[in-house]
């Protein structure tokens, strides 16, 4: 009897304790979760509801768009790509912002990592001015480029020999190439401290191992380091592709509304049409329904995204 | 043969310029090719962007005719250094709410409560949310809830600008400050998984002897755990506060009747009238308002960058 006694209060104990975990967790999750649900969820579900629906100015509500017309806000998009306006164009020149990013600037980030990871001369110093984009906004170097581009760039350009009158506001592709450049140039820091951080845990003993057979830096960077981060490089890698229809460069906080027309991309037509449209919401459904689009393409492409990575994954691991 | 083993070796012995050897004094290095060409690509780029940086500061420190005619310096002949720019340029931004006129010292405060608040209730969030489910397990429910982190980071959906602008509508949240904080205390974003790797990488031994000392759940984490991770707390505080002040589109979209001190610099920059026609008081604000997080990032950059470092990712 005595030890059945001593059992059931040791259970009653640890199920006192499990309660006051219960309760612990339920009080803290219970709030984020709701924060999750109503942020997130809804607002996802409301995005694809709305894709759907159209601003009535006689009510000032949103309505759905019934039988025929329930798909007129998709109609319009492929209107505006094939017939009206510049959206090929414009998705083309997301392209273009997005893939020089991807192709050009990304590599330059792994690289420009592992020179830091192997604290080579002056890295310290480097470490700090490669990670000030990221700590300074956006917005004031983008300016201060633009302001460079106009003045400063000019001059260089002109004393090189090369007759240009203005950076900005050409009729031919001067624009669209400096934006280019400069949204390369400033994706080269990358994820400077992330990338940094995953190399540093590599194995010293392996690399010891590879300078005893003679192994060089590039073997090493090669054989060594990019197998070992192949993961970072992989969840990286998965968003960019996707990242084409949203990609906005630099133009927003260069120009504001006013950017020329031949430099915009999709994400900033996309975005200028919700901020400039607050008032009379008649963009909404316009701008939910491309949102619907473009993620119903990401889905298939960070899939095949993630497939290839996979069927390469060297499966190093440490 | 002998011959022949020595042609061999003239055919094949190759001259090689790389691994370079530079040999000073007792000192002796081996410089190879590719570390070369990837430090001297970090040199141009760092050499660039210092460049345009001291342009634009030289140009934010002259005045208006030195900067049409004058040199790369300021000129004496123009009236050499001039550091009132910065005061002109703070004085001279205001950005209008209705017929309401909101000067800088608002803005100021402004982006001190926005970027503050925010800063606290998202590393709060995501500092609590994570710990539940890096400790506690054993509980079903709270491992199942990996799924929303994986939904909320991975996945490529998000709701499209229009729809938050309605939602928060629909709430009445819009343009309010409680309505902000409300929008970013989400528990599950990329900070979540810092915070999660901090945790698991955390002994619970430490937890448990607080238990058996009586300590409640809330009392553990609070007084015993909370307080292990406060450098990488303190961290992330640090850089969702300079990300919150650096950010100008949010408050313009969701918050416009509490314009901050980054609206306020970009909305002057396309002003038509007044100092703001003048370029160099224009770059003298935008130097002006990055120059206290500039401070900020100094003054804890071995923190901030040590412990963003050791974060690192293993897959």
């Amino acid at each position: 009897m005595r030890k059945k006694e001593v059992s059931l209060s040791v259970k009653k104990k640890l199920s006192k304790f499990d309660r006051g975990a219960v309760i612990f967790c339920s009080c803290l999750l219970t709030l984020f979760v709701a924060h999750w649900l109503i942020f997130y969820l809804y607002a996802n579900l409301n995005s694809i509801l709305l894709a759907f629906q159209k601003y009535s100015p006689k009510s000032h509500t949103y309505e759905f768009l019934k039988g025929s017309h329930a798909f007129d806000n998709f109609k319009w998009i492929f209107t505006d790509m094939f017939a009206g306006r510049n959206i090929g164009n414009y998705i083309l020149n997301g392209f273009l912002y997005q893939v020089t990013a991807v192709v050009i600037a990304f590599p330059v980030s792994i690289m420009f990592a592992f020179i830091i990871y192997k604290k080579m001369p002056m890295t310290g110093v480097y470490k700090v001015i490669l990670f000030l984009p990221s700590m300074v906004s956006a917005m004031v170097i983008a300016l201060l480029f633009k302001y460079f581009a106009e003045r400063g760039l000019l001059d260089i350009f002109n004393s090189m020999g090369m007759k240009i009158d203005k950076i900005f506001y050409t009729d031919g592709k001067l624009d669209l190439i400096i934006l280019l450049s400069y949204s390369t140039f400033m994706a080269m820091p990358g994820s400077l401290l992330v990338n940094v951080g995953t190399m540093s845990r590599v194995p010293q003993e392996l690399i010891e191992y590879g300078r005893l057979e003679g192994m060089t830096m590039f073997q090493e960077f090669i054989h060594l380091t990019v197998p070992m981060m192949y993961p970072l490089l992989q969840v990286s890698c998965l968003g960019i592709f996707s990242g084409i229809f949203g990609a906005q460069g630099a133009l927003y906080p260069m120009f504001a509304e006013k950017a020329p027309e031949q430099t915009w991309s999709f994400g900033y037509y996309i975005f200028t049409a919700v901020v400039t449209d607050m008032q009379s919401n008649s963009m909404f459904g316009y701008t939910a329904a491309v949102n619907l689009l473009v993620g119903a393409v990401s889905l298939p492409i960070v899939w095949g995204t993630k497939k290839l990575f996979d069927r390469f994954d060297p499966g190093a691991e440490f | 043969m002998m011959k022949k083993m020595e042609n061999f070796e003239k055919i094949h012995k190759k001259k090689r310029i790389f691994p370079l050897e530079l040999r000073i004094g007792k000192k002796r290095w081996e410089i190879q090719l590719f570390p070369l060409i990837l430090w001297t690509l970090a040199t141009l780029w760092v050499l660039m962007f210092s460049f345009m940086l001291l342009w634009c500061f030289l140009l934010a420190m002259k005045s208006s005719i030195d900067a049409t005619y004058g040199g790369f310096f300021p000129s004496a002949k123009y009236g050499g250094w001039k550091l009132s720019n910065f005061i002109t340029a703070l004085e001279a931004v205001y950005v209008y709410v209705g017929t309401k006129k909101v000067l800088f010292p608002s803005m100021l405060v402004n982006s001190l409560l926005l970027g503050g608040g925010i800063a606290v209730i998202s590393c709060a969030a995501c500092c609590t949310a994570s710990y539940c489910i890096a400790k506690y397990t054993r509980f079903r429910l709270v491992r199942m809830l990996w799924f929303i982190v994986l939904m909320t980071n991975f996945v490529p959906i998000s709701a499209s600008l229009s729809a938050q602008i309605k939602l928060m509508t629909d709430l009445q949240l819009y343009d309010k400050l409680i309505g902000m904080y409300l929008y970013s205390g989400g528990a599950f974003g990329s900070m979540f998984l810092i915070f999660y790797a901090s945790w698991k990488g955390l002994s619970w031994t430490y937890a448990e002897a607080a238990f058996v000392d009586g300590a409640s759940h809330f009392r553990a984490y609070i007084q015993i755990m909370f307080p292990m991770i406060r450098t990488i707390f303190g961290v992330l505080l640090i850089t969702t506060f300079i990300t919150q002040w650096n950010d100008y589109m949010t408050p313009m979209i969701l918050l416009p009747s509490m314009p901050t001190v980054a609206y306020g610099a970009w909305q002057f920059q396309f002003r038509v009238e007044g100092v703001a026609t003048d370029i160099t008081i224009r770059v003298a604000g935008l130097i002006a308002i990055a120059v206290p997080i500039f401070i900020l990032f100094i003054c804890f950059k071995d923190k901030i960058m040590g412990s963003l470092t050791m974060g690192g990712l293993k897959g």
